[in-house]
């Protein structure tokens, strides 16, 4: 899979959310969006993920443009902003509506998946009364279960502790190695070094500057 | 299409789950209104089940020759409310981010939002009959006396030989009238926002109480303003066209809206 962003410009009455946004990504690697609050990461992720529609510019993923010939990308797996899911069900309940739609992940698949992430499936409390973290993980078995070809998430250590963190950041690693493209984004530069392949750094919907990280194997 | 059905049952019970007290409130609200007619009214004498779900959708009689309101159409007015809201809810999920991408176009989201309202208001008013049916102990019988001295219909056809004309006026036009209400609703949700349109719904429902126009669908809830009830009454099969256009016309906005619309 080959993304490619070219003069993505977005404007919401007459703020400026992304200008001039020019990226290439391709499978196999992890890509990192760091930057401020407002500084317009989940505003891209939201762009790739078709949720909004260009001023100007287009996402096109492979030969496809979002918008124009697919709506969405075909393989995705998103956790953007908090995690959405259904209040009453229980965490597993939750994923294996959300997996039915698909019918990729069976219910193996959706326990590994969670249990990866640091959740027990047989736990039969409600996504309401889930702590932070417990619903920052459940997101993220969401959006990697099914082993989609394009991950995209947004702050996905929000609220974890250290332990989840390098968890997290193993599971993010397997599925580059599986040969997703991941787009992660947080706050912190020293979490994305440890991880991303190229990090963008973005600043009022612009980004400012992009750096290619050498890799060594330290996870 | 296996995807399709699938996302109309996430809808519905994602609606159910999350709004059991809301329906069971409704179900109260039934069943007091059965109460009120048995003991309240009729003081205890026989009560056919084609009374109590007359009493159910009638909505209020005609605006007297002063312009005045003789009573409060409290059940037409919960109806209004519980699928308004019920509607909203549908439409506004905290999951919508996943399943909207997850359904593959924006378009099938939203036909699976509409088929899912629809649903939903085909099931609240299945759930009154029934609960009606019950209540009347399975006869569907229509009372007269209860007719002229109560619901103040003194035009009440009770040997129409047309039957169909009852499930018309009984089922098809407030269930249609009720959809092209959620229609709008949906229209204005989408446009503006959720609450926009739960007003918007609110305001149509309320100014059909006032007039009697078969543009105002509302009107399509209220079994007394049929011409099956009411010297001069509104054509059941001309309120039924109306709603369906109304629907269509909401739908084509619905679906160019949809297809441009930022999901933030």
């Amino acid at each position: 899979m080959q993304i490619e962003i070219s003069n993505y410009t977005k404007k919401i009455k007459k703020n400026i959310l992304l200008y001039n946004i020019n990226i290439k990504m391709e499978s196999g690697k992890i890509y990192g969006m760091c930057g401020r609050n407002g500084s317009g990461k989940t505003m891209l992720m939201r762009a790739i993920s078709g949720l909004i529609n260009p001023d100007e510019g287009y996402v096109k993923i492979g030969e496809k443009i979002i918008g124009k010939d697919i709506s969405f990308p075909e393989s995705i797996g998103l956790l953007l902003e908090y995690p959405g899911f259904v209040r009453k069900y229980s965490g597993f309940k939750n994923l294996k509506m959300i997996a039915s739609l698909k019918g990729i992940a069976g219910d193996n698949q959706i326990k590994n998946t969670m249990i990866k992430t640091g959740l027990n499936p047989e736990n039969k409390k409600s996504f309401g009364s889930y702590s932070l973290g417990m619903k920052q993980k459940l997101g993220i078995a969401c959006a990697i279960m099914e082993n989609p070809e394009l991950i995209i998430l947004d702050e996905p250590v929000n609220a974890l502790d250290e332990f989840s963190i390098k968890n997290i950041a193993g599971i993010i690693e397997e599925q580059k190695n599986n040969g997703a493209l991941i787009i992660v984004s947080a706050h912190s530069k020293e979490l994305l070094l440890s991880f991303c392949d190229e990090i963008f750094y973005m600043d009022d919907g612009r980004i400012i500057k992009n750096e290619k990280i050498q890799q060594t194997d330290n996870i | 299409m296996k995807k399709y059905n699938k996302l109309i049952i996430y809808n519905l019970k994602c609606s159910f789950r999350n709004n059991i007290f809301i329906y069971l409130l409704f179900v109260v609200l039934i069943l007091l209104s059965c109460i009120y007619l048995k003991n309240g009214v009729m003081h205890g004498k026989s009560v056919g089940a084609g009374d109590y779900y007359f009493n159910i959708i009638k909505g209020v009689e005609k605006i007297d020759s002063n312009n005045k309101l003789k009573e409060i159409p409290f059940i037409y007015l919960g109806f209004a409310i519980f699928i308004s809201y019920i509607t909203g809810q549908i439409l506004e999920n905290e999951c919508n981010k996943i399943f909207i991408i997850y359904a593959g176009t924006r378009k099938k989201w939203i036909l699976s939002k509409i088929t899912a309202i629809f649903i939903n208001i085909v099931f609240m008013y299945m759930t009154a009959a029934i609960i009606c049916f019950m209540s009347g102990k399975r006869k569907i019988t229509f009372n007269s006396e209860l007719f002229e001295k109560y619901f103040g219909t003194d035009y009440f056809i009770q040997n129409n030989e047309n039957k169909f004309l009852y499930i018309l006026v009984f089922f098809a036009a407030p269930i249609i009238a009720s959809f092209a209400i959620s229609m709008v609703q949906t229209l204005f949700s989408l446009a503006v926002k959720n609450v926009a349109g739960f007003i918007i719904s609110m305001i149509i429902y309320i100014i059909s109480i006032f007039d009697i126009n078969i543009f105002l669908p509302g009107n399509g809830c209220m079994a007394q303003r049929s011409s099956l009830f009411m010297e001069n009454g509104l054509s059941v099969s001309q309120v039924i066209i109306i709603d369906i256009i109304i629907i269509v016309i909401t739908l084509i906005i619905q679906l160019k809206i949809i297809s441009v619309k930022d999901i933030l």
